[in-house]
């Protein structure tokens, strides 16, 4: 009986998000497209198997939408003949991971670091402010170069390095939040019944910065990718033959007069993404707060 | 007819709607009133009544679309304002009819000088020079009784207290010398004597120079005080409408008289007296100050008794808020001590205080603010035993919010609803709800009616004295109107200025005031009773 109630539930939600896409039309658009990516992040590598790597020197920037050779060259070949599309699809996984892990660190340490600062205040407050100040002070590429250099420049170095230097803005923005919220009378209430700090943190003040944290997350998501790129065509990123969005566009740069398929797919790619990560989080917002979450519920034809 | 006849304003037949997305909605249905010379017409209402919206067309400020004026005239002196054109309405609205509002802060531009925000209406309309502007400016700052005038307008807005600042609008008001003010809830926001100033002041400006006064106001004492003729709005339509005297002395409609009824400060007092000697007092505040920048708090000594409601009233700034965050522990004393069944609670520990805390509940002023938004109602009514989880067994949490729901007159269904979806009222209830979950000896109330209309004020306090005499606990509670302190207290202490001027039971204290401040301000709160006699 428990169960079954239990799994009724569970449709109900789904139901709901379900329907709470259907009335935001991009944001559907977006989800299915970011769902094919991480699709093809996932299974990619073994669809294409090693075509990527295959070179064919007389393809060398072949043109792309032709429909001469092998349809795996229908967005063109890159300088040395491999195909464009193989090389596309190989580095969603890449990208996708190290841009995706960077974010989300970045998004949970910054925004818990935040949160304490901001409430704590104080000289622990202080002291995690002006770490933050520190990172931003540094050149963030020079901070990397050395990181990267002195160990391994492997992925998870690489997420971590990215990860810290975009820490600062989460920081901050929480912090900010949390100085306002703070001082609303729900807090009070919540501190005279008796709550504890990290009940009052994460139960009330969190919820109400998460959504401008989403928000920020989402458009950091494409500046973290050129960030990596630039990281890798300094050669202490990702290490060819593997290769990333970031990267293919820095190397097409070279060829942008005679080849600018080289650099405009990848960007392109990079563009969408982000574009659909930042409908999709509009929407989240407007998902994780119940007083506008109405606009997408009530199902029927309304003119907005 | 003679001049002083002749209607200064006319509104006949008006009605407007707004377009929402689940259709049309009637804010203000076929009304009719009009204003002569010197004369003052109160428009009564709660809030959603339609007297704001009716204010807004007769300013020509309503926004269209939303708002759709489907049928009705308003002639200012025998001119159809609605039949103007935009520009010709602009350029005889801000010369003929002026509005006062509520918020002043924010009608006030924050980075201009007072003095020079009056003088721009000069410049604007009259072509004044700046000198001769700024001269004006200072002129009416003077009649509006701003000391020290020629050195005051150079302040910004900010610098002002909140009745200074009502008197810079009113004086930015008379500029053009207008023919009719509104007044559109002009002394809401302010404590009883200065309220009481400034509708005098007003008073005064309407005879002086024989304008029509419109105020607007949801509070029956005040439009009493100063009114000729009311009308009585309810969803938005006139129920009633007459001589201020008639109307109050002998209300005729049902609702007019529910509103009569709900004025604080006539429910028949029950006759019962504690007998104090044998019971210990469960809070005793021994001489605590509170220093910040100011004196917010200056030794301050008083007992709360079991079962009883001890009200604490004074104006803004006078430290009863400041006292109730010391109790709660929101902040520390810099002197004195508090004692809970004779332990001091400012040397608990954190197990100690965790436990004195689960004693002692709070409902704030705004209910808006003090419910979480991100939580549905059982989540929030939930939530203290979620803290003091040996309190009660999570399986029974469901059946205990809907208990608690029902007590405070909601419905059980309610539970999975947000704080956004219900009425300010019905907010103050849920706040109610949380402050009985965990059965406490004392609540404190802080203005925990001043923001809500008055048939909803009358309704929350019936229910603070069922459930304090279904749970029995105490009540401290804190006010700035006096006569809703008269309805609940049993014993009331008088504050200002961070000190306790006078305290002992209601009757004493409202009947007999030994001391000059209480008179004032008892004097200063307007009532019905001084009209009806």
């Amino acid at each position: 009986m428990q169960l079954i109630l239990e799994k009724n539930h569970l449709v109900n939600k789904f139901r709901k998000i379900f329907s709470m896409f259907m009335n935001d039309k991009l944001a559907l658009i977006s989800i299915i497209f970011l769902i094919f990516m991480v699709f093809l992040a996932i299974f990619g590598p073994f669809l294409i198997s090693e075509s990527y790597t295959k070179m064919n020197l007389r393809l060398r920037n072949l043109e792309p939408f032709s429909f001469d050779h092998h349809f795996m060259y229908f967005l063109g070949a890159d300088a040395l003949g491999r195909s464009m599309i193989a090389r596309l699809i190989l580095a969603t996984q890449n990208t996708m991971f190290i841009a995706g892990s960077a974010v989300i660190l970045s998004m949970t340490l910054g925004g818990v670091l935040g949160l304490i600062s901001g409430y704590y205040g104080g000289r622990t407050g202080n002291l995690i402010m002006r770490m933050a100040d520190i990172i931003m002070s540094f050149p963030s590429l020079l901070l990397a170069v050395i990181v990267l250099y002195m160990f391994d420049p492997g992925l998870l170095n690489l997420v971590i390095v990215l990860a810290f230097t975009r820490m600062p803005i989460y920081m901050r923005t929480a912090r900010a939040e949390v100085l306002e919220i703070r001082e609303r009378l729900f807090v009070s209430a919540a501190i005279s019944m008796g709550a504890s700090n990290l009940r009052i943190i994460f139960k009330h003040i969190a919820p109400l910065t998460i959504p401008t944290l989403i928000t920020i997350a989402t458009l950091d998501f494409a500046f973290v990718m050129l960030g990596e790129s630039a990281l890798s065509f300094l050669g202490v990123g990702i290490q060819p033959p593997e290769v990333t969005w970031g990267l293919m566009v820095a190397q097409g740069r070279n060829y942008l007069q005679i080849a600018w398929w080289l650099a405009f797919f990848p960007g392109l790619i990079i563009m969408l993404v982000a574009l659909s990560l930042n409908l999709l989080s509009s929407w989240l917002r407007i998902v994780l707060d119940p007083r506008q979450r109405w606009r997408l519920e009530n199902i029927g034809d309304k003119s907005e | 007819m003679s001049d002083a006849n002749k209607s200064l304003l006319k509104v006949d037949n008006l009605s407007v709607s707004f377009d929402t997305t689940e259709g049309s909605f009637d804010a203000v249905k076929s009304i009719n009133f009009d204003l002569k010379k010197g004369e003052t017409l109160a428009i009564i209402g709660e809030s959603g009544s339609g007297k704001s919206v009716t204010a807004s067309v007769i300013m020509g400020i309503l926004a269209c679309p939303p708002g759709r004026i489907k049928s009705g005239e308003v002639f200012l002196n025998d001119l159809n304002i609605l039949k103007l054109s935009d520009t010709e309405r602009r350029k005889l609205m801000g010369s003929k009819v002026a509005i006062i509002f509520q918020d002043t802060l924010s009608h006030l531009n924050p980075v201009f000088s007072v003095g020079s925000q009056i003088a721009e209406c000069f410049e604007v309309h009259k072509n004044l020079s700046k000198k001769e502007s700024w001269k004006k400016a200072v002129e009416l700052l003077e009649r509006v009784r701003i000391p020290n005038p020629s050195k005051r307008a150079k302040d910004f807005p900010h610098q002002f207290s909140g009745g200074q600042r009502q008197r810079v609008m009113i004086a930015m008001a008379l500029a053009l010398e207008p023919d009719i003010i509104i007044a559109d809830e002009p002394t809401t926001a302010l404590d009883v004597t200065i309220q009481a100033k400034i509708l005098e002041l007003l008073g005064e400006l309407r005879d002086e120079r024989n304008m029509g006064l419109i105020l607007i106001t949801h509070d029956l004492a005040i439009a009493a005080e100063i009114s000729d003729k009311v009308i009585v709005l309810n969803e938005g339509k006139i129920v009633e409408k007459g001589i201020t005297n008639d109307v109050f002395i002998n209300p005729n409609h049902a609702y007019t008289r529910q509103l009569m009824d709900s004025i604080p400060g006539k429910l028949i007092k029950r006759k019962k007296k504690i007998s104090k000697k044998f019971s210990d007092p469960i809070l005793e505040i021994k001489n605590i100050s509170k220093f910040y920048d100011t004196v917010a708090c200056d030794n301050v000594s008083f007992n709360l008794f079991p079962n009883e409601v001890l009200g604490i009233v004074g104006e803004s700034g006078s430290g009863k808020t400041t006292v109730s965050n010391l109790i709660l522990r929101l902040a520390s004393p810099s002197n004195g001590e508090i004692l809970y069944h004779g332990q001091n609670i400012l040397n608990f520990n954190k197990k100690d205080l965790f436990n004195f805390r689960r004693k002692v509940q709070v409902v704030f002023q705004d209910p808006y603010a003090s419910l979480n938004p991100t939580m549905n109602i059982h989540d929030i009514i939930s939530e203290p035993w979620e803290i003091h989880s040996d309190f009660l067994d999570k399986k029974l949490y469901n059946s205990q919010v809907s208990e608690l729901l029902k007590s405070v007159g909601l419905h059980p269904d309610d539970s999975m609803k947000f704080p956004h979806q219900f009425s300010g009222g019905q907010r103050q209830r849920i706040a109610i709800a949380r402050a009985l979950a965990l059965n406490p000896e004392i609540i404190i109330c802080d203005e925990a009616v001043s923001a809500l209309d008055v048939s909803i004020q009358a309704q929350i306090i019936k229910l603070l004295l069922n459930l304090k005499n279904k749970f029995s606990f105490s009540y401290i509670f804190i006010a700035h109107d006096l006569p809703v302190v008269k309805d609940l207290a049993d014993r009331v202490i008088v504050m200002k200025s961070g000190k306790i001027i006078e305290q002992g039971d209601v009757e004493d204290v409202f009947n007999h005031p030994s001391e000059k401040y209480t008179k004032d301000l008892l004097r200063a709160s307007p009532s019905i009773e001084n009209l009806i006699g």
